[in-house]
């Protein structure tokens, strides 16, 4: 026989009160929406795929670009370039083709190579249990109807052989910042190869693992970057929090931490803007998570792309004192 | 027609209700009329605001008291003790059955006066005779040296019987002989029960049981007072805890908790301490259950301990453990759960009668470590929480139960109400509501100024 798990009486009680006071008082999460947090653009989701999500933003040559993830009807992810116009609406948008296997690629960010538009994407093999991905990387090419990756390269770093799940890593011109807890391991690669490596030790940060980012960008002689922590230790539906915190680097090898936020510049919320309608209809919703991949400097701060519970992209406007550093 | 207050005794429940009747005296300008069992009826010398009238049978007949005092005027019956279909009839006439948490609060109640029992107002004896009361101190004077401290002992009330005196008696022999005065209160004749006051101001301590001479303790407010509580046949039969109240405990409970109450005596001058603290401007009422600690290491509680110390050494703190049994409702009673735990209400509540207008409630778990300068943040802040940071080898992490929750005594007067009424257990669902009130209300977060190490 099964045994039948009691709930304590008392427990049982204080939910039953917990919730009718909470919705009484029109309390819905536990953290305020992410674009509630911190100012955000009006960037118009629905100029994107349907709940598409994990946006990079990047300024380059004049132009506005957001890549982002989205579902095409099955598990796996797809990756597409968006352009945005000087009101931020989506000028155009281009599916981001590359020939390099199947799987979900995942997670892509744009950054700058000398004068060169280069991304880096997670390749997955996503919907397979378990899983396992590598980190891809490449420059990108613009055709007409679509944005290319012609020479993709794996790069030979860690266990980036389909063997485990490699994910997570910055990239930072030619180099990579391959791992920041529990010590920072920056690689610089000569094509798919490591030229050089630097390790230093990496800040505790109370809000978990630190895990990808944004690729850097200057600040007052250093690197600032965001990157994401999680914590697994949430009470309700949603066991993992995802935290948002700036991290600033030296510019030069091995690249140390010479700051970091005291607290977080935002955290994950059970709520986004999808009305209830549309979130019963995103299967893949995962509720606080705010995942940022892009930053681009402005004159009063910066502005940082974040992909939002597995199924929104904002826009985060970010200033030096957002920063807690 | 003017109020008759009907309470033939017995003598710890007259003097329980002399606040009561000093109120009604302080609102009509008249004296207060009770009437009283002519055994008990001594007690109204010691007072100028009562006209007592006299019943000559027995204090069990409440009946026939109560009769006679509606042909007088406005009878009000306070009388909780005698049978229950009388008692019903007499007093329990607006209310099914008791509302309160106590049979002393349940006095208050019944009188109007709910809210006079959060004032904690002394019984106060206006006429006492100081002749009588040098004749009864002369006897001590000799041996009162001025090194010495004093402690007096009153456990053999005869309606709540403390079935632990001898226990009681050789602890205290043995941890204080050499350097303390103990006085059984038993052994001294006095000739009103009121006489005795002139020992509580020079004691140290009293040590009562569910009695009249606990109740008269509290005409001594400088008085710490270690309570022995009555738990038969319900906890509500028990005299509730008070701001005075360094020990609280049920009779049922003393065997095991016999040392930790040696321990307060000792103690009771350290940091944190509520006698020894300066009452002169905003103070800090840490208040914590240990209906939780059975769930919590020893070392991790003694962890938070030391951490508390640093802290209370600035002299602000006043520590208010809510100790097991001490209100008259819990899980045990409400749910009838193995383990009983504490309405947060009922802790608050608690809180605020030992806290005064804008000092500021502090509730924290049993095992709560505080970070250094925690004093500073809270009276920076008074309105605050904080969520529990594990501490591990690397530092502290976050985790999103909230561990401190900050607050004036004024803020909760005002905002109780939005409350509702949750169980403080072992759940998140009180705190999430908890924190949501006080964030609502702007409160600061304090980022890792409180922590615990892991599990």
């Amino acid at each position: 026989m099964t045994a039948i798990p009691t709930v304590l009486a008392s427990y049982a009680h204080n939910e039953a009160l917990a919730e009718k006071w909470l919705k009484v008082n029109g309390i819905e999460s536990t953290a305020a929406r992410v674009t509630e947090q911190l100012p955000c653009l009006p960037f118009n989701r629905h100029g994107i795929e349907r709940f598409a999500y994990n946006g990079s933003l990047i300024a380059w040559r004049e132009r506005m670009l957001l890549s982002y993830r989205f579902h095409a009807g099955s598990p796996a992810t797809r990756l597409a370039i968006a352009e945005l116009d000087d009101k931020w609406n989506v000028r155009h948008k281009k599916p981001l083709v590359i020939d390099a296997g199947g799987g979900s690629y995942e997670d892509c960010t744009l950054f700058c190579r000398g004068s060169e538009l280069w991304a880096s994407w997670v390749q997955s093999t996503w919907p397979k249990s378990p899983p396992q991905s590598v980190v891809r990387c490449g420059e990108v090419v613009e055709t007409k109807e679509t944005w290319t990756v012609p020479k993709a390269i794996t790069p030979l770093v860690g266990k980036n052989d389909w063997s485990a799940m490699e994910k997570n890593w910055i990239p930072m011109g030619d180099s990579f910042i391959y791992q920041q807890t529990p010590k920072q391991v920056v690689h610089q690669l000569e094509g798919n190869e490591i030229k050089a490596s630097w390790e230093c030790p990496f800040p505790h940060w109370p809000w978990g693992v630190v895990k990808g980012g944004t690729s850097p960008v200057p600040f007052k002689g250093n690197l600032l970057s965001f990157a994401h922590s999680t914590l697994d230790n949430e009470p309700g539906q949603w066991r993992r929090r995802y935290y948002m915190l700036a991290v600033v680097r030296e510019p030069v090898p091995p690249f140390k931490v010479v700051g970091m936020s005291k607290r977080p510049v935002c955290r994950g919320s059970e709520l986004g803007s999808l009305t209830q309608t549309e979130r019963a209809g995103c299967s893949h919703f995962k509720g606080l998570v705010v995942f940022p991949l892009g930053c681009v400097a402005m004159a009063d701060g910066w502005l940082v792309s974040v992909g939002v519970n597995d199924s929104e992209v904002a826009i985060l406007k970010v200033t030096e004192e957002d920063l807690k550093l | 027609m003017s109020k008759i207050y009907v309470l033939l005794g017995k003598m710890g429940d007259l003097i329980a209700c002399l606040p009561v009747f000093h109120m009604e005296h302080q609102k009509t300008g008249e004296k207060t009329r009770v009437m009283v069992s002519r055994q008990y009826a001594s007690v109204f010398d010691g007072v100028s605001y009562v006209e007592p009238l006299i019943h000559e049978g027995p204090a069990f007949e409440l009946e026939q008291a109560f009769a006679r005092a509606r042909t007088m005027g406005d009878a009000v019956s306070l009388q909780i003790a005698g049978e229950p279909a009388v008692v019903k009839k007499t007093t329990f006439i607006a209310q099914e059955k008791p509302v309160t948490g106590s049979f002393v609060k349940e006095f208050y109640h019944l009188a109007g006066m709910d809210g006079l029992w959060e004032t904690q107002p002394k019984p106060l004896f206006d006429r006492r005779d100081s002749k009588r009361e040098t004749e009864l101190y002369a006897p001590f004077k000799p041996d009162y040296r001025s090194q010495w401290k004093t402690i007096l002992v009153a456990v053999d009330g005869k309606n709540a019987p403390f079935p632990y005196k001898p226990l009681l008696m050789e602890l205290l022999r043995l941890r204080f002989k050499s350097r303390w005065r103990v006085i059984d209160l038993s052994e001294v004749k006095a000739d009103r029960i009121y006489d005795l006051l002139v020992l509580y101001e020079k004691a140290d301590f009293l040590i009562a049981s569910d009695s009249a001479p606990l109740h008269l303790g509290y005409a001594v407010p400088t008085l710490p007072v270690l309570a022995l509580v009555n738990e038969k046949p319900l906890l509500w039969n028990g005299s509730p805890w008070r701001s005075q109240h360094v020990f609280h405990c049920r009779y049922s409970s003393f065997p095991t908790r016999a040392v930790e109450m040696m321990d307060t005596i000792s103690n009771a001058t350290d940091a944190g301490m509520p006698f020894g603290v300066r009452r002169d401007g905003v103070n800090l009422v840490h208040v914590w259950s240990q209906y939780e600690e059975r769930e919590i290491s020893s070392h991790r509680r003694w962890e938070a301990r030391e951490s508390w110390r640093r802290e209370y050494a600035s002299g602000l703190w006043i520590s208010t453990p809510i100790e097991v049994g001490v209100f008259g409702r819990d899980t045990r009673i409400r749910f009838r759960e193995a383990k009983p735990f504490p309405f947060l209400k009922d802790v608050l509540r608690l809180a605020c009668l030992r806290a005064r207008g804008s000092d500021i409630i502090v509730l924290t778990r049993c095992d709560t470590c505080f970070s250094e300068g925690l004093t500073r943040s809270l009276l920076e802040s008074p309105l605050a929480w904080s969520h529990r940071a594990i501490f591990t080898g690397e530092g502290l992490t976050h985790h999103p139960a909230v561990d401190l929750f900050a607050f004036t005594r004024e803020f909760w007067q005002a905002h109780e109400k939005e409350l509702p009424d949750l169980v403080m257990g072992l759940d998140f669902a009180w705190h999430r509501v908890l924190v949501e009130w006080l964030k609502r209300a702007g409160a600061k977060e304090l980022n890792m100024e409180v922590w615990r190490k892991a599990a």
